[in-house]
């Protein structure tokens, strides 16, 4: 535990020192601004349409999708690039240790990230009669928090798998708009068990009624469940290296 | 503590090292000695626990290296060949970090203590990446002394430094050794002879000499032995092959072996295979003994010629 501590600390200001995690948070911040601005606009032009929480949360894991995999894929890969893996590996840390690390302080640095994005919904609190909905502001962001435990905990067993920044980087975007997109798919195209597995499965289904305002506790357990099996993932890919290595 | 038996390494189908054995004690510095490509690298990297071996085991501090590899790499401090080092913390932060990782209570006070070691005291501050060649060397080499560690393996420790910083560096080391183990490993015979009580010369990944840099000083300047074996009559050869130019004496062992010294640097061994058979007798073995040292040598000076 201590160790993890040590490595997510490390990891965590590493992200300060690198312009891409400012671009990455700008980006953002930018996206959503953008979006907020429009529905202030056109609020004030259709006094009937009220600017909602949800429009931007979607928004905002939509831009995810594409800014996790720049904040996740230097991870692992990076070290092996650099060569620094092997002081991990020869330090007395365990190999779920240095995975759990890198995982935890990407997650507590997107959290940062994502905390800056709470001024809309604040400014917006006092635009709207009669103010935000509390509870679906907490459910909006717990969404946004377990989405990004999950697809992070992806995004560092993918960046242990390659050497190679660009590589990781592909491969991760291309795993998270699987995992995203398409995991639910056959549920809305079909019925029967295919279907009933694939609507278990989605984490965007489950992402939308939580910023809907349910939590379901089967999805709570999913995501939680997911990322620990990331992580598990991850852990044999790294150790797996020293065999490969 | 460190004792290695039967250590073989496989990458896919090449065997980069086969049934090595060796031990280094404490108070011992242990010198490896030997060509590109010839092991050293890998078989220090099973010993810091980064990869296992094919077969064979390996101690060090007293723990397996793979049933144990926290317990080891808690115990030895590692300095990799390629001396990864993250580029973008400063040299202070770094070693925190390393000191962090490693367990280390007063790490400040240990953090530069190892500086003050290394001379980089004035150092602290500089964002790794700014580091020249050789600073770089000697914050990996801090970074291997922060732990005190029992065991040091470091793989090349004074490539790319000054003269000057060489013979600190060197001076350091001996003083450590001291104490505690250390295992090195360099192309530079003149280095192993300054630094090691004992030199490990490996070869095509497997440990062709293992002796004090005296003694393989004593070999190399005397030039070659030849062992040679005749089925019968080895006393009649004596004064045929005194004879043979580059023959520096001749000596009758037991069960008509002959033991023949030769001059560094001359091949003599078509000519005593002309003698024996010229004097009817049937050879049935002849075998270089001190020779192959100095061929291993040559191959040495040769590679550090082209790299400094
Ligand atoms: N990761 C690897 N994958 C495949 N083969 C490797 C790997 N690392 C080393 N080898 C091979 O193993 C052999 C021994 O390499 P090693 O790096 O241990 O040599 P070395 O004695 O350290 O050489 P040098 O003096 O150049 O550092 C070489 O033939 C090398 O090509
Ligand atoms: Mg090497």
């Amino acid at each position: 535990m201590r160790n993890v501590w040590i490595l997510a600390r490390k990891e965590y200001n590493s992200y300060f020192n690198s312009p891409v995690a400012y671009a990455m948070a700008a980006a953002l911040l930018f996206a959503i601004g953008v979006l907020f601005a429009g529905d202030v606009l056109w609020a004030g032009l259709y006094p009937e349409f009220v600017p909602s929480l949800d429009r931007m949360i979607q928004i905002a894991v939509a831009m995810m999708i594409f800014i996790l995999p720049a904040l996740t894929m230097r991870l692992i890969a990076d070290e092996s690039r650099q060569g620094t893996i092997e002081l991990l590996l020869t330090a007395p840390v365990n190999d779920a240790a240095v995975v759990v690390g890198k995982w935890l302080g990407a997650v507590l640095f997107t959290l940062t990230v994502l905390a800056t994005t709470l001024i809309y919904p604040v400014m917006l609190n006092g635009m709207v009669q009669p103010g935000l909905d509390r509870g679906l502001l907490f459910t909006g962001y717990l969404a946004l928090t377990l989405f990004t435990m999950v697809f992070t905990a992806l995004g560092v067993a993918i960046s242990a798998l390659f050497d190679n920044l660009v590589a990781t980087f592909i491969a991760t975007i291309a795993a998270f708009v699987m995992l995203w997109y398409f995991i639910g798919l056959p549920a809305s195209l079909s019925s029967g068990l295919l279907a009933d597995v694939s609507r278990y499965m989605s984490f965007i289904r489950y992402f939308e009624s939580m910023i809907g305002g349910a939590v379901e506790l089967t999805g709570l357990v999913y995501y939680l469940s997911a990322t620990a099996f990331f992580l598990i993932f991850a852990t044999v890919v790294l150790q797996s290296r020293r065999w490969r290595a | 503590m460190i004792q290695v038996q039967g250590l073989t390494k496989d990458y896919g189908a090449r065997r980069a090292i086969e049934d090595i054995n060796f031990h280094a004690d404490k108070g011992e510095v242990v010198g490896f000695l030997g060509p590109n490509g010839a092991g050293k690298t890998t078989t220090m990297r099973i010993l810091t626990g980064y990869m296992p071996a094919t077969a064979g085991t390996a101690r060090v501090a007293g723990y397996d290296v793979m049933e144990e590899s926290l317990e080891v790499r808690r115990r030895v401090g590692y300095l990799p060949e390629s001396v990864p080092l993250y580029n973008d913390m400063t040299v202070l932060d770094y070693l925190l970090f390393m000191a962090d990782l490693h367990e280390v209570t007063e790490r400040y006070e240990r953090a530069e203590a190892v500086l003050e070691q290394v001379q980089l005291v004035d150092r602290a501050e500089t964002l790794i990446q700014n580091l020249s060649k050789g600073m770089r060397q000697r914050v990996g080499l801090a970074q291997a002394l922060l732990h005190e560690p029992e065991v040091l393996i470091l793989d090349e420790p004074t490539i790319g430094l000054d003269p000057a910083q060489i013979r600190e560096v060197r001076a350091l080391i001996k003083e450590i050794g001291k104490e505690r183990t250390v295992l090195l490993s360099t192309h530079i015979l003149a280095e192993a002879q300054q630094m090691c009580n004992r030199v490990l010369i490996i070869n095509n990944g497997r440990i062709v000499v293992e002796d004090t840099p005296a003694n393989l000083e004593a070999a190399l300047t005397s030039g070659g032995r030849l062992t040679l074996r005749v089925k019968a009559k080895a006393k009649s050869l004596l004064p045929v092959l005194k004879d043979i130019k580059g023959v520096t004496g001749v000596e009758l062992g037991a069960d008509n072996e002959l033991v023949v010294t030769t001059k560094a640097g001359s091949e003599v061994r078509p000519e005593i295979a002309r003698a024996v058979v010229a004097q009817n007798c049937d050879l049935l073995e002849l075998r270089q003994a001190g020779m192959s040292l100095e061929d291993i040598f040559l191959q040495l000076t040769a590679s550090e010629g082209g790299e400094e």
